[in-house]
């Protein structure tokens, strides 16, 4: 049953086998994708694209690659919770002879995380406009070092995070869920203390603030609960009350016990201003990464030709059987020339003759002295009644562009084998015998159609002259 | 029965009778097979110049997933004619017996060696194949070609004629004459230059031939024309993805602390210049084989060699572009970078953006260096030192690549499957494939560029190369 989510390992299987099918020929691509195609229902192409995947990634190699995103996403939570106790741990049981201050607790655990919110919120821009902004601060992303470890290991050489923002807002994801984790580890680590620790909070600066100015700030800060949660709020006598120097070491006892009252204030600062934030973005980002994912799949570099070749009927011009190249045999004929002063009998096969050029004039043939031939079958056979009865040498000539029939050959088969037989490749006016055309009759001459058969070039240039 | 037969009938004729069958008929050595390899774009049909390299009937079906909606057939030519006729005529005297006749002929000779060619080629059309006869208009006319016409019209089947001058179209008119009195319609199709529409538009003549032909050749002859749009997509993807994997790539090596780099850099180098060149390779290779070319030879020099000289006339700048082309697109392209920062700032600039981007794209390509890419080398925290090839740094390369892509593209593109000479890139490039590029496009292209070599957004910038590669080959 396929399921229509798509994850980072289907990004992987996909980069893989685009990979694969690179060096594969193409005409087997379009058939093995056409037959995939036609298979399928008519879905979305994403649907299309996965089944796609499904009938030939291979399955251990999807076993593989399961859960590694889990896995990760794992890990970073246990890193953070892990760093949330250590930093809480830090903070709270390091001096336990000064009241912890609260404004350097503010400053760590809301401070501090709304400027990394900051700069996630200015990548997240980056990417929403699409403009590609690459932070140094994404290198800093512990998510990032895990996915080029651990995808490295399944996947080899990762281009995926090259090629699809898909994967930064993964980081970003698994960043969030750190951050969610850290602050939930700080959260419990900091009840669990205060459960078994007794731990006071006061504040305390070098600048010379004033306890109104701080309470206006405090109140400011815990207006989203005030008016539901007032004890987590801090009072005007409270914060008067808890301001305690650097080197103070006695404190009165009620200044003590209003110390223990701030705590509330500070679990709910880190739950609104860190917990939420961090979870309302993870929960975006995890939205964003799965949409941007689904769309990374079908835009991804060679995805649209797979569809293509899915979805295109395949064409299919050219026979299936193939021809092998005829075996031309090798060129042994022997030079050799028209005889001289000896009587002929000179034919014109199918018209070969179209006027008589001063060569053939100093080979004795003229208008006169040369019979058609080739046109009529009974007409042939009297000529060949008539060579035979004369015994002279045959001097055939024939137009040097056409190809040599067969009729022809069945012509030369009717004339005495003792007679020397000439073929006298004629050209067209103004041109030489071509090679090839010369090529072409020599091959004839040696098909065996007459023992003493000789092909003459009648062209003007210098003629060639080969015997059988 | 041959193996191309029996496949084309198992696999494909199921409209059985209806089949619209076209058998290419004529004298030996007179082109036949190249237009059958034209037609049926298929460059493993075996051509030569010398006759009879047709020996057996072969079968060229069309089929789209399997279903045929035409069929080639590519017949060996006429070796006995003069005899075949006498044999007919001897045997009929009845003009309306003349189709049983040949039928009678074929069986009568089906063991006889003497009328081997004669057979092949009248099957077809005694099974109901129409008559394509083909002769060659760079030759004339002789009478030896009546007695075949003549046996063709005994056949009773539908025809016309193609003259395909092979040579020169010398006697064309001749053979019109000639033709013209044994068949309705005659053609000059020249199959090794006829382009794409000529063929198709041919086509569409042959599914006249016959009433009920005209539906499957109209829905084939649409199918062929979505293929070519669709080859003519698929080849712009392909080398868009040549281009990202070209544009982007380096070649890295660490080595240990007081190691000599020189042996390194030259090892990086090779290996840089290597990927270029199988990646070109391979990208070619892709674009034949969408075209359907599967046996094409083809020389062309390699982009080492144009690294000698990155503006020589006679190499870069038969695919990229000119210098003085190259800054005034270098200065567009930065403008229109700086016009993009002037536009976040509401306009507060002045328009200094846009001008100083242009100023700096422009002196930029002005003084360039003169390789395709440099060595650069950055100390390991670790120790050592990592070496780095690539990627490109000179401006003009990308476009030579591009350039050199679009060119074969365009030569396969506008190439029959008829002809057998070697595919020269050299030869051919008469123009520069961005002459009628705009420098808003050519700008376009560079930031696209630019973006890939740093690795950003590579799936937008394919895409953008694509589209932009689509629209050249649709123009050229």
């Amino acid at each position: 049953m396929l399921t229509s989510s798509i994850s980072l390992k289907d990004l992987v299987r996909l980069d893989r086998q685009i990979q694969r099918d690179q060096s594969a020929p193409l005409r087997q691509l379009q058939e093995r994708d056409r037959t995939i195609g036609a298979e399928l229902p008519a879905k979305s192409p994403r649907r299309r694209l996965r089944a796609w995947l499904d009938a030939l990634a291979e399955r251990d190699e999807a076993q593989r690659l399961r859960g590694v995103e889990v896995s990760i996403g794992f890990w970073l939570a246990l890193l953070g919770l892990l760093a949330g106790v250590l930093a809480m741990s830090g903070l709270l049981l390091v001096e336990q002879q000064q009241p912890v201050n609260v404004l350097l607790f503010l400053t760590l655990f809301v401070g501090l995380q709304w400027a990394l919110l900051l700069l996630t919120f200015i990548v997240a821009l980056g990417l929403a406009l699409n403009s590609d902004l690459h932070l140094p601060l994404e290198s800093l992303n512990p998510a990032r070092w895990f996915f080029r470890r651990t995808f490295k290991r399944y996947a080899g050489d990762i281009r995926l995070e090259q090629l699809t923002p898909a994967v930064r807002l993964l980081l970003l994801t698994w960043g969030q869920l750190f951050g969610v984790f850290f602050n939930l580890g700080a959260l419990a680590t900091m009840f669990v203390i205060l459960l078994v620790v007794d731990r006071s909070f006061g504040w305390s600066s070098t600048l010379d603030i004033s306890a109104e100015a701080l309470h206006q700030g405090l109140q400011w800060l815990a207006r989203p609960w005030a008016w539901w949660a007032p004890e987590a709020t801090v009072s005007l006598e409270l914060v008067q009350s808890t301001r305690y120097q650097a080197l103070q070491t006695e404190f009165g006892s009620a200044q003590v016990v209003a110390m223990r009252a701030w705590w509330p204030f500070l679990v709910a600062c880190i739950t609104a201003y860190a917990l939420l934030p961090r979870f309302v973005l993870w929960l975006l980002f995890y939205f964003l990464y799965r949409r941007n994912l689904n769309r990374s799949f079908v835009d991804y570099p060679g995805a649209r030709l797979v569809l293509d070749r899915m979805n295109s009927p395949l064409v299919h011009t050219q026979a299936y059987a193939h021809e092998s190249a005829l075996d031309k045999g090798g060129d042994t004929a022997a030079a050799h020339a028209l005889p001289a002063n000896r009587e002929r009998f000179s034919l014109s096969w199918s018209g070969a003759l179209k006027q008589v050029t001063p060569r053939l004039e100093q080979m004795g043939l003229t208008r006169e002295t040369v019979r058609d031939a080739g046109l009529d079958l009974a007409e042939d056979q009297q000529l060949l009644d008539e060579i035979n009865r004369d015994r002279k040498d045959v001097i055939i000539l024939v137009k040097s562009w056409e190809p040599p029939l067969s009729e022809l050959g069945d012509f030369l088969r009717g004339i005495s084998p003792k007679l020397d037989c000439y073929l006298l490749l004629m050209p067209l006016p103004g041109r030489g015998v071509k090679p090839e055309e010369l090529t072409d009759w020599q091959q004839f001459a040696r098909q065996g159609h007459h023992p003493r058969l000789t092909v003459v070039s009648g062209g003007d240039e210098a003629h060639q002259e080969v015997r059988q | 029965m041959n193996e191309g037969d029996k496949v084309s009938k198992g696999k494909g004729s199921n409209q059985g009778d209806n089949l619209p069958r076209f058998a290419v008929v004529g004298h030996p050595n007179k082109g036949k097979s190249s237009i059958v390899a034209t037609l049926a774009q298929d460059d493993s049909v075996y051509i030569d110049r010398i006759s009879g390299s047709t020996r057996l009937t072969r079968h060229f079906p069309m089929q789209v997933d399997g279903q045929t909606l035409y069929e080639l057939i590519d017949t060996p030519g006429f070796q006995r004619a003069r005899a075949a006729l006498a044999w007919l005529e001897k045997h009929c005297s009845n003009v309306s017996e003349r189709p049983q006749a040949v039928k009678a002929f074929c069986e009568h000779s089906k063991e006889d060696r003497q009328y081997f060619n004669e057979c092949e080629l009248l099957q077809p059309l005694i099974e109901g194949a129409g008559i394509i006869y083909v002769v060659d208009g760079s030759h004339p006319y002789g009478p030896e070609y009546e007695a075949e016409m003549e046996i063709l019209r005994w056949t009773g089947q539908p025809s016309l004629a193609l003259i395909n001058p092979i040579d020169n179209d010398e006697f064309v008119e001749e053979w019109e004459i000639a033709l013209g009195q044994y068949f309705k319609t005659v053609r000059v199709f020249n199959a090794h230059t006829a382009p794409f529409e000529k063929r198709i538009s041919l086509l569409t003549l042959f599914g006249q031939l016959r009433p009920q032909w005209q539906e499957p050749l109209e829905q084939a002859v649409e199918i062929l024309q979505q293929e070519r749009r669709h080859q003519h997509q698929q080849a712009s993807q392909v080398i868009a993805g040549m281009m990202v994997d070209i544009l982007q790539h380096r070649e890295t090596q660490r080595l240990p602390s007081g190691m000599p780099t020189e042996p390194v850099e030259r090892a990086l180098q090779k290996k840089y210049r290597h990927h270029l060149l199988s990646r070109e390779k391979l990208c070619r290779k892709r674009v034949e084989e969408i075209y359907a070319y599967f046996q094409l030879e083809r020389e062309e020099e390699s982009l080492e060699l144009l690294d000698k000289d990155l503006f020589d006339q006679q190499s870069w700048y038969l695919f990229g572009l000119s210098k003085n082309q190259l800054i005034s697109v270098a200065a567009a392209a930065g403008a229109s970078a700086g016009a993009v920062l002037d536009m976040s700032l509401g306009g507060t600039s002045m328009l200094l953006g846009t001008l100083a981007g242009g100023l700096v794209g422009g002196v930029g390509a002005w003084s360039l260096s003169d390789r395709i890419a440099k060595l650069s080398m950055k100390g390991l925290p670790t120790g050592g030192v990592s070496l780095q090839y690539g990627p490109w740094e000179h401006p003009n390369f990308p476009f030579v690549v591009l350039g050199r892509a679009l060119r074969h593209q365009q030569l396969i593109c506008t190439r029959t499957h008829a002809n057998r000479n070697k595919l020269s890139l050299r030869e051919a490039a008469a123009e520069n494939p961005f002459e009628s590029t705009t420098t808003t496009e050519k700008a376009r292209l560079m930031n696209a560029f630019k973006e890939i070599r740093k690795g950003k957004q590579l799936v937008k910038h394919q895409q953008t190369l694509a589209d932009i590669v689509y629209g050249q080959i649709k123009e050229l």
